[in-house]
């Protein structure tokens, strides 16, 4: 999803042990450990950013709240953590992860230098995670040109893999995330009155996810007749009686993200978004149907071109994606922009969602949803 | 206000600079990673707040191109943006419409955004484009080194919704509240104001080692809550730190806290045009220094005495007394004594002034002490 949010985080930023436990990530390490053996690779180095920071979350739980972070994993031995952050923040820093050492990036491409220099890498075989994605060109630039000698492998896929099939913990922290989501947008019909912004109205919806423990919350919407064009952000429209109001609606907690698709009504009587509302709910009911192991996103996609029919609302629909990967990256692997045909497997958690912009009107309706061995799970 | 007047000025100053450095065209790279420590070129240039990664496309004189991402934003754009020419991609065709359009700009052409530039999309432009563009580095940022007057208003907005927001502290805040709740209470109301951000930071504890993020902790009798709350209106920030003891305030506390009033008053005396910026620094340090404190003004005791602060960091960017710009009429900036006390722990104070030709004139209004329950 989307949205013209801030990327950094403002919200509660804790670690729930209890519910992601330090085992998992260790159990983790071991694996890529493994898989380095099996490689060839002395080490990996696993990058990200405030805005794409899953693969880095996904090893070490840690989450940068600005700029970038880096872990170093060797293939033996204990990993190394480094953020973008003062020496003022590695107390709070140390309590959101469970990797020991944590040091501060000075300029990164002279503390990754300095790095593989002092492991005596400087000739070795590192894999890389995440770089081409995140990693700053004029940093990566200076880190090649620091580093004549090293043979630099790109490993993300490895993680995609991993990540795209969701453990216990992680679902059961994607359930709480939704839970968080849901309850938060309980508040909308009551808030949805007339004579209120859209301001208003979502800056109370925003402020009762963040105060449920939410870390982040992302929301584009549209109301009235914009609901006909498309949605954006939240703007200052003073809502009328009848008016439809499309929300498209993410919130993070606990580093994992759950997004939601709804319309409503101010005022809750029957608005003209009715029909097309009771059309995106049929192409979601149609994607979930067809959510299945096995299926691809792009199988996904077409089901719901076929349930939408109408030639232009299907391609408006197109435009926002009709489906891809979700847990700790509000967008990830797999992603409908790759038109990915990899088949999905058990435990691969899914935002599905239909957008429909027609005739002077709108509707969406999307949820989180999870596929099991034993059928789909919403966990929204 | 001539909000596009003031655009096309910001757009010259670009063109001017250009000009100097003998560019002839610039592609203006952004990511759409909004938050306060970048300046946001589109929306100084083009005042839109992109969904997507997205480029300017400038020539030395004439108005803008801009390529956008997503398809679906487009109308919101062109309806936001005042020249015509705007066009939406799919972002994994960004690269080459990007490409495409600066092939038609005159030579020799210059890129800035490679700081924030993801490797693979450079990867994607740089092999679409006939020879690699030279590094525009802080071309736009240094050329907005002081605010207009649409900015500065915007500013004045964003530091009078931080003051609402510290209100909003002071009013909510109670014993057994999560952190994260205050936060979530005083979030909302700033957006409700207008507020579009905020990059906040609050810590409570009866002894803070630094300011952070908010956590589950819940609030205890006695707490010092340290708040950094920097909301943004129409892509401005403003800054406003200050300090709240839920509870009664100790002599010790008032004592200390004077030190912080009086260092940042030496601050204020020092940030005026002409002068260093790493005057203000010097200044706060002196006053905390003869104290008996000197030792502590560094990390992790301290960050910075200041930085500048409108739409993300900029000149004169960290105020330590190593920084080297000078302070110009217009600046805007954040001054700052934050500073752990080894008696007290952590404390705040900071606000965001506009430096005017007989110095600086504050924007955010809360009185300047110490604030308890019920003062």
């Amino acid at each position: 999803m989307r949205t013209l949010h801030s990327i950094l985080k403002h919200g509660g930023l804790f670690w729930d042990r209890e519910l992601l436990p330090p085992e998992n990530y260790t159990a983790r390490y071991g694996r890529i450990q493994e898989t380095m053996r099996a490689s060839g690779d002395d080490a990996w180095l696993v990058f990200g950013d405030v805005a794409r920071y899953g693969n880095l979350t996904y090893l070490t739980n840690f989450l940068p709240r600005v700029r970038s972070a880096m872990a170093y994993l060797p293939r033996e031995g204990a990993p190394v953590l480094y953020a973008s952050i003062g020496l003022r923040d590695i107390p709070a820093a140390k309590t959101l992860t469970w990797v020991d050492e944590i040091r501060v990036f000075g300029r990164v491409p002279a503390s990754v230098a300095q790095l593989i220099t002092d492991e005596g890498l400087a000739k070795g075989r590192i894999g890389l995670v995440g770089f081409d994605e995140t990693m700053p060109v004029a940093d990566w630039d200076a880190v090649a040109a620091a580093l004549p000698d090293v043979d630099w492998q790109v490993r993300s896929g490895a993680l995609d893999e991993l990540r795209a099939r969701k453990d216990t913990s992680e679902i059961a922290a994607m359930r709480a995330a939704g839970r968080t989501a849901l309850t938060a947008l309980e508040g909308a019909n009551e808030a949805l009155e007339p004579g209120t912004t859209m301001r208003q109205v979502f800056a109370r919806l925003e402020g009762a996810a963040r105060g449920l423990g939410a870390e982040d919350v992302r929301i584009l919407a549209a109301s009235g007749p914009q609901t006909g064009i498309a949605l954006g952000p939240i703007d200052d429209r003073v809502l009328e009686a009848g008016d439809p109001v499309m929300v498209h609606f993410a919130v993070e907690r606990q580093r994992y993200w759950a997004e939601v698709g709804k319309t409503f009504t101010v005022g809750g009587a029957g608005g003209a978004a009715d029909g097309l509302q009771g059309r995106a709910q049929s192409v979601l009911a149609a994607m979930e149907d067809a959510a299945t192991p096995g299926a691809s996103i792009a199988d996904l996609a077409a089901v719901a071109r076929a349930a939408i029919g109408d030639g232009s609302l299907a391609e408006g629909a197109a435009s926002y994606g009709f489906a891809h990967g979700i847990g700790l990256d509000a967008e990830e692997y797999p992603l409908i922009a790759s038109h990915d045909d990899a088949a999905l497997a058990p435990g691969a958690a899914l935002a599905l969602r239909a957008v429909l912009h027609g005739e002077g009107t709108g509707a969406i309706a999307g949820r989180t949803v999870l596929i099991g061995d034993d059928g789909l799970e919403r966990l929204t | 206000m001539d909000v596009k007047g003031d655009l096309e000025f910001r757009v010259k100053r670009v063109q001017d600079a250009m000009a100097e450095r003998g560019y002839g065209g610039l592609i203006i790279y952004y990511g759409a990673q909004h938050n306060m420590l970048r300046t946001d070129p589109i929306l100084l240039l083009a005042d839109l707040r992109v969904i997507g990664p997205c480029a300017l496309l400038l020539a030395r004189s004439g108005a803008p191109r801009l390529i956008l991402s997503p398809p679906w934003d487009l109308a919101r754009a062109r309806a936001a943006v005042a020249f015509d020419d705007v066009v939406a991609v799919e972002e994994h065709d960004l690269a080459k419409e990007i490409a495409a359009g600066a092939k038609a700009l005159p030579q020799p052409l210059a890129v800035t955004g490679r700081e924030i530039m993801p490797m693979g999309f450079a990867r994607d432009l740089y092999a679409a484009l006939p020879s690699p563009p030279e590094d525009g580095d802080d071309i736009v940022r240094a050329t907005a080194a002081t605010r207009t007057e649409v900015e500065l208003d915007r500013i004045a907005r964003a530091a009078a919704i931080a003051d609402a927001g510290f209100e909003t502290l002071r009013q909510v805040a109670r014993v057994g509240m999560r952190e994260y709740e205050l936060a979530a209470e005083m979030n909302s109301a700033m957006e409700a104001l207008g507020s579009e951000d905020n990059f906040g930071l609050m810590s409570a504890g009866h002894h803070n080692v630094a300011i952070r993020a908010v956590t589950d902790r819940k609030l205890e009798e006695g707490d010092v809550i340290v708040g950094e709350i920097t909301p943004c209106y129409k892509g401005y920030f403003a800054q406003l730190c200050r300090t709240y003891i839920l509870g009664e305030a100790t002599d010790l506390q008032r004592e200390k806290y004077d030190l912080l009033l009086r260092a940042q008053v030496a601050g204020l005396e020092a940030a005026r045009p002409g002068r260093p910026s790493s005057g203000i620094a010097a200044a706060v340090n002196q006053v905390i220094g003869d104290a008996g404190y000197g030792e502590y003004c560094r990390q992790p005791y301290m960050r910075t005495r200041g930085h500048g602060l409108g739409m993300g960091g900029v000149v004169p960017y960290d105020v330590t007394e190593s920084s080297g710009p000078e302070i110009a009429p217009g600046m805007t900036m954040v001054i700052h004594p934050n500073q752990y006390i080894p008696e007290t722990g952590y404390m705040m104070l900071g606000d965001t002034v506009v430096i005017e030709d007989d110095g600086p004139r504050s924007l955010t209004k809360t009185p300047r002490r110490l604030f308890w329950r019920g003062n």
